[in-house]
């Protein structure tokens, strides 16, 4: 038969080149597309699969009559037949498309179903196998629970239950609206479904319809299967899952669960991924010194009502994930828009997650990210997560759609029919891709247009869905999220309960998460769909389902490599995965700068975090930190390299993070050794050292202090030191530094010096003001030949002096390292350069007292500065009133003597594999 | 969901089982090049000179007919702002200005056609993706540059120096044009192992291989010395786990480079004699300039001197960049013959010396030097920039054009359609043209055209890589020419 047929070929040499198919033909290339490959199937496919047997149960009428075609056997035959048997593919001439065609069958035989005798039924007949080939060919047999619902709605007479019109009647004429009724007390007396109801009639406010719709959908959708009833290591209802599939397949962990991790280790898991950094020492003791029993869920809980720093963890994943930009357009480039501000409010009011993914989509809601439309030189682009001004925008927009909310890959599918994923022929994405834009989308297969327009049709089959699209673009936009976030839709929420639990576990149940398929199994798909049910009904709430998975005794399991699942994206054939231990996650550059920064000042400062900076650097790039949203990404590559590494060994931004005095200082009176060696240790690990370890520190202090400079007279010897005294550097006083030009609110005039005949005057002989019109000015020196030099620790001042008849209603100063984004201001926030609440627009406090001259300072972190850098302007901007300003610089904080030793230690520790990794 | 034998794993099991030149597209696993046919690399590295801002062709690689300044002159009768000149190449011209350069252009060639249908109109950073990468942008993927890709697949030649090197762009900032630009000259999805080590200034050679300053190397070895101990006294959970050995060897790999004879590659200034590294420097008085913000001093020419020490010391691919500014030094929308003055003074001898110097110690027939730019120029539609509408220029005549000023004496428009690039060594032929343009605007290719693909093809088969070499990213192969599709240009190599 064939297999012999390619064995002698294989033998004799020949050149054959089989193309692989569905359905039974081959389809034998001639040499002339490749002369000297051979490239032939495994034998294995050829050979004859053997028969699966598959039990049949009794068939009991009464539970026939329940079985719904529309709910049920729908969606079964879409997942187990569609790929060969979809109105485009028809092998056999068979189509799976309606109850009518189902019946009508196909060349093999027709009728393909006798309503009333499914064994007699060549369909169920090919499903058992008892006619071949067994269908699904080329797949795993149907499951015993799915041959008996297919069995049962046969023998109830395969009623259709659908009310959508069967896809085969292609009327053009819209159909008289028909005459719904519902039997007397159809819907009982549930308040909430009345709730929806009226809210689906009256509402005008979008955001209530969206829920409403929900909601009713959810109460017409049968809930997933609950878990299994397990009894043991299990604390909710996740961990039932697991520990039955370790039952199912004998391992021994079933009878010896492996261990949950310590308090530690769970404190600084649970820190780094609700809020992004590890607790403070304080927070860390407090916890592991905390005896109640319930403390990890407290805990869990409590990291989840910080909603700003729970908010600032996932700001950068959606970033990247929706591919906002920093600008609108950049060299001319329309970007996808900014959506870091939307973004963070949604996650800090914890907004649901489907209005969340349509706020991007739709633009019938009310908080709807508009487009940002710019005209320049006749050309008009437009920012926008949703982009579809050419063809190739709409369908790479549709696609990062398809890959981020429905983890489905899709991209290959644009060009040409997907060669791994015969889901996805290309008119089935042109479809989907067809709902963003204006108009139905020709077919360009590998860029040659065939004149073919594929009609905008969503790519899964969910109950109720209108034929047709409609033609207006919001229009569609509106309906294409419905039906993505609809909970009758397959992928929306298991696609992101799935990130979820890839997030904290490090492998998720499918995998890649970005790329769901049907012929790669997910690893619990009843979990699966649990969890994505339970999501859905608890509003959407991403809290809820993080909730449950950092709860969940599967969290908390202790790392083992040996036990650690692996996932390879390259092989079908996947490794069992049993999640008996997390896999190990090495921290973002985020959560490590940020970590990093609450270990040296023992504090969280919510506006020091990283994502808010617009400069890239070496270190993050090194650390994997993108410097440009271009294209959308869902997780970053882990990798390490040299190039990393040698930031971490040698980079002056690393450096500077980790030298700062902040810790030198807080150990200033620590004379032993082994409790600084502790306190380090909590400080950065967040758990005290063991004797070995302060033993191993202590020896390390001693000798790095004796290596330290001379003693001053009167020190002992491995006593911590007294810094130097600060040194205050002026910039400017009387004069302008060197090199530097004034300019400033109507040219170089703005700046004008002031005598001391003239006005008030501190120190030297004048001092400067702006004196225009204008409410808002400024005056500043900028492009100075020797520039200013800030480190992290260091403080900029200045001297101001505020009329007492005509005050400004707001001051600040800005400063110039390459661009003004470091600015200070006092009083009301009405000067609107940078942004508020970063080192671009930083809030120091109130208006000074005025009348008087006021010594101002900012410190160097305020702005942001966590490595030196030259400042060479320098502004001073006032709204409204009359300023004068004298002195002004630097004051120059000195590197503690104890910095190196004890930066040293910090080193090692951040440098070590324990602090880059979540274990 | 039901798992099965999918075209995936027919390709994955076929892979290894094709042999000679196989249909590549389904030979995308990790060790593609290998299954097919081997190539003989013509060039063990290269040194890639990039000049963005769109160098204006028909005042230096392509000479058109000298047609000086007249007030009221029409835009199509304004061929050239500068003469040509012979070179050591019979029969080669090229613009005044680089007449060092033309004392080597016997060891060289030129491509005069490169051509494309995309008209980039007034967008750069599309057009430098598009010469760095060789895919339109957006690609939906990230996409990775020419020097990611000679990295990933050639490896180091010393394995103490890094594969990818660039001199002479920024590192850190926060400007949204560079930090487009660092995505498209980086690795893309290839991941950090194969991002460039970034050299920023020449001088201050790869600051990371040196410790901090204030950091004596005994105490950095004491730290580390700590560190290791610290991880040795970890869990052996974490010690045994594959990643954490991995991160340890690192770790040590970046310290043993601090100590590797690559080092003495960065210190040209203590190495080098004065007047070698003089050789290199253009005379250029920063005060004379146009635009004094667009000097970056030495930094062009010593990053040259830099190439060719790393090239010696055993460096695979290097960079080095004019650096790009909006509207500054070849982005010229105005002045565009005083600044061709400028900037062909700024190039002209750190190139001709890096050639002179490669041939003289016998290495420019194996190191590739390729001098590229990502459009041409021409004459502009309107009078001043940004008032051309989208890709006009690309076609205009300057039928309409009255050149006023001295100011609009220059070819101010972007052309896509027609652009030169150089190359000197790497098997590539010498004393050579290949393409001819129009002698009127619009200057188009008459001869000869070349897509860029097929440059990039060419460039890689002569370093022995298959236009089709692909990589998988998203589960799919993603090519280092577009789509797998460059074909060589056999006529370009020697």
């Amino acid at each position: 038969m064939t297999s012999d047929l390619i064995g002698n070929n294989v033998k004799s040499g020949s050149v054959v080149f089989y193309f692989r198919c569905t359905g039974r033909k081959f389809v034998a290339f001639a040499a002339a597309i490749c002369l000297s490959t051979v490239i032939c199937f495994s034998a294995q496919d050829q050979k004859k699969r053997p028969i699966t047997e598959i039990k049949i149960r009794d068939l009991d009428p009464t539970e026939a009559a329940k079985v719904s075609y529309a709910r049920q056997i729908k969606p079964l035959l879409a997942e187990t037949c569609d790929e060969c048997h979809s109105s485009d593919e028809h092998k056999g001439g068979f189509e799976i498309t309606s109850v009518a065609t189902l019946i009508k069958g196909g060349k093999k035989a027709s009728p393909a179903i006798i309503p009333g005798k499914p064994d007699e039924s060549p369909f169920v007949q090919y499903l058992r196998g008892q006619r071949e080939p067994q269908m699904p060919k080329g797949n795993p047999a149907v499951t015993e629970d799915e041959l008996h619902l297919v069995r049962l709605w046969i023998l109830a007479g395969a009623k259709d239950d659908s009310d959508t019109v069967v896809a085969e009647q292609k009327s053009s004429e819209k159909k008289a609206s028909t005459l719904m009724t519902l039997p007397a007390g159809a819907l009982g007396n549930n308040p909430e479904l009345q709730k929806a109801i009226n809210a689906l009639m009256f509402s005008e406010d979008n955001n209530e319809r969206l829920f409403a719709q929900r909601a009713i959908r959810l109460a017409s959708l049968p809930k997933a299967d609950p878990p299994p009833d397990i009894k043991g290591p299990v604390f909710n209802d996740i961990d039932k899952f697991i520990v039955s599939k370790w039952r199912k397949d004998s391992l021994k962990e079933a009878q010896q669960p492996p261990p949950v991790c310590s308090d530690p280790v769970f404190l600084r898991r649970v820190y780094l991924d609700i809020i992004g950094t590890i607790p403070t020492v304080d927070e860390a003791q407090k916890f592991l010194a905390d005896k109640s029993p319930d403390k990890r869920t407290k805990l869990v809980d409590e990291l989840l009502g910080r909603k700003g720093d729970y908010a600032a963890q996932w700001t950068p994943f959606w970033e990247e994930a929706i591919g906002s930009a920093n600008v609108d357009k950049v060299g001319g480039i329309a970007s996808r828009g900014n959506h870091r501000d939307w973004i963070y409010k949604s996650f800090v009011d914890n907004k649901p997650f489907d209005l969340f993914v349509a706020e991007l989509i739709d633009p019938t809601l009310p908080g709807y990210r508009k487009p940002i439309i710019s005209e320049a030189n006749g050309k008009r682009t437009v920012a926008a997560y949703i982009r579809n001004d050419t063809h190739l925008e709409t369908i790479q927009s549709a696609a990062a759609v398809g890959q981020v909310f429905l983890g489905t890959g899709m991209k290959c599918a644009s060009c040409h029919n997907h060669f791994l994923n015969k889901e996805w022929p290309q008119a089935r994405f042109l479809a989907f891709a067809g709902m963003f834009a204006t108009n139905d989308l020709e077919s360009i297969r590998c860029e040659k247009p065939s004149g073919k327009f594929i009609p905008a049709k969503f790519p899964f089959d969910l109950p109720g869905v209108p034929d047709d699209t409609p033609k207006e673009i919001d229009q569609r936009l509106h309906r294409v999220t419905q039906l993505l976030i609809d909970p009758a839709n397959p992928r929306f929420a298991k696609t992101i309960v799935n990130r979820l639990w890839k997030r904290y576990l490090g492998l998720g149940i499918f995998e890649p998460q970005d790329d769901f398929r049907l012929d790669h199994a997910p690893s619990h798909p009843e979990l699966l769909a649990w969890l994505a049910d339970d999501f859905m009904r608890n509003g959407y709430d991403l809290k809820h389902t993080i909730r449950l998975i950092l709860t969940s005794r599967t969290y908390q399991l202790k790392y083992d490599p040996a036990l650690e699942d692996h996932s390879d994206v390259n092989k079908t054939e996947q490794a069992a995965r049993y999640y008996r231990s997390p896999s190990l996650r090495r921290l973002t550059a985020e959560q490590l700068l940020d970590s990093i920064s609450v270990a040296m000042d023992q504090h969280l400062d919510s506006q020091q975090r990283l994502y808010l900076s617009k400069e890239s650097t070496a270190l993050t790039r090194a650390l994997g930190r993108p410097a440009a949203h271009n294209e959308i990404s869902t997780a970053r590559a882990d990798d390490v390299a040299v190039v990393q590494a040698l930031e971490l060994l040698n980079g002056e931004e690393f450096y500077e993070r980790v030298y700062s005095s902040s810790i030198a200082d807080q150990l200033a009176n620590q004379k032993d050794l082994a409790k600084a060696m502790d306190r380090l240790y909590w400080v950065a690990l967040s758990r005290p050292a063991s004797l070995e370890e302060e033993k191993l520190g202590a020896n390390f202090l001693k000798t790095s202090f004796s290596n330290l400079q001379p003693l001053a007279r009167g020190e002992g010897e491995h006593d911590v030191r007294q810094p130097e005294k600060p040194v205050e550097e002026v910039w400017i006083d009387d004069e302008l530094p060197p090199g530097a030009k004034p300019g400033g609110t109507g040219g170089e005039q703005a700046w004008k010096w002031v005598s001391k005949s003239e006005g008030p005057v501190f120190s030297g002989e004048r001092s400067h003001t702006q004196d225009g019109k204008e409410k808002q000015r400024e005056h500043y020196a900028a492009g100075a030949e020797k520039p200013l030099r800030v480190g992290p620790d260091d403080i900029l001042f200045a001297y101001v002096y505020l009329d007492a008849k005509t005050p400004p209603r707001e001051i600040m100063m800005q400063w110039n390292d390459g661009n003004w984004e470091h600015r200070a201001f006092w009083g009301n926030d009405l000067i609107k350069f940078g942004e508020v609440n970063t080192p671009s627009r930083r809030r120091i406090g109130g208006l000074p007292k005025t009348g008087e001259w006021v010594r101002l300072e900012v410190s160097a972190r305020q702005l942001g500065i966590h490595s030196p850098v030259n400042f060479a302007g320098w502004s001073f901007d006032q709204q409204g009133g009359k300023v004068y300003w004298d002195k002004s610089g630097v004051v120059k904080m000195p590197p503690n003597p104890n910095r190196e030793p004890l930066g040293d230690v910090l080193w090692a520790l951040f440098a070590s594999p324990e602090f880059q990794y979540i274990k | 969901m039901k798992a099965k034998f999918s075209r995936r794993q027919f390709i994955q099991s076929s892979a290894l089982a094709a042999a000679g030149l196989g249909v590549s597209r389904f030979a995308f696993a990790e060790d593609s090049t290998k299954t097919v046919a081997k190539l003989v690399p013509k060039a063990d590295a290269m040194i890639h000179i990039w000049l963005p801002g769109g160098v204006a062709q028909t005042d230096t690689w392509d000479p058109k007919k000298y047609t000086p300044f007249e007030k009221g002159m029409k835009g199509s009768d304004l061929l050239g702002t500068c003469e040509s000149i012979p070179t050591s190449a019979d029969g080669i011209f090229l613009g005044k200005g680089l007449d060092n350069v033309a004392k080597v252009m016997d060891k060289g060639m030129i491509l005069r056609s490169l051509t494309n249908e995309t008209k980039f109109g007034a967008i750069h950073l599309k057009a430098q993706y598009y010469m760095q990468t060789g895919y339109l942008f957006p690609t939906g993927v990230r996409t990775p540059s020419m020097g990611a890709a000679i990295a990933r697949t050639l490896g180091r030649r010393n394995p103490q120096v890094p594969a990818y090197i660039y001199i002479g762009r920024d590192i850190d900032t926060s400007d949204e044009e560079k930090l487009f630009i660092s995505e498209y000259t980086g690795p893309g999805f290839y991941g950090v192992k194969y991002a460039p080590f970034m050299i920023p200034d020449p001088a201050k050679g790869l600051s990371t291989l040196n410790a901090v300053a204030g950091m004596k190397i005994d105490r950095l070895d004491r730290r580390q010395e700590y560190l290791r101990a610290i991880t040795g006294l970890t869990e052996q959970e974490l010690q045994s786990a594959n990643k954490v050995k991995d991160y340890m060897k690192v770790m040590e790999d970046a310290r043993a480079m601090m100590d590797s004879p690559v080092k003495k590659a960065f210190a040209y200034l203590k190495e080098e004699k004065p007047e070698v590294i003089k050789a290199y420097e253009s005379e250029e008085n920063p005060d004379d300039l146009l635009d004094k913000s667009y000097y970056y001093g030495n930094r062009f020419a010593h990053g040259l001197l830099l190439a060719r020490r790393l090239i010696e010391t055993g460096a695979r691919y290097i960079q080095v960049e004019y650096q790009y500014g909006p509207f500054k030094g070849f982005d010229m929308h105005e002045n565009g013959q005083k600044r061709m003055v400028e900037m062909k003074r700024q190039i002209d001898r750190p190139i001709a010396q890096l050639i002179k110097d490669l041939d003289e110690r016998g290495l420019l027939d194996r190191t590739l030097v390729m001098i590229t730019t990502e459009f041409g120029r021409t004459i502009a539609s309107a009078p001043a920039a940004g008032q051309e509408p989208d890709g006009f220029a690309e076609r205009h005549t300057g039928e309409k054009l009255i050149v006023e000023s001295e100011k609009m004496y220059g070819f101010h428009g972007h052309f896509s359609s027609g652009n030169s690039l150089a190359f000197f060594g790497g098997g590539f032929k010498k004393g050579f043209v290949y393409g001819k343009t129009g002698d009127r605007h619009p200057m188009l290719p008459i001869e000869n055209p070349v897509r860029l693909e097929d440059v990039h093809a060419t460039v890689y088969k002569a370093l022995g890589i298959p236009a089709d070499t692909s990589y998988v990213t998203e589960g799919r192969p993603f090519y280092v020419t577009k789509d797998g599709k460059g074909v060589p240009v056999d006529a370009l190599l020697a």
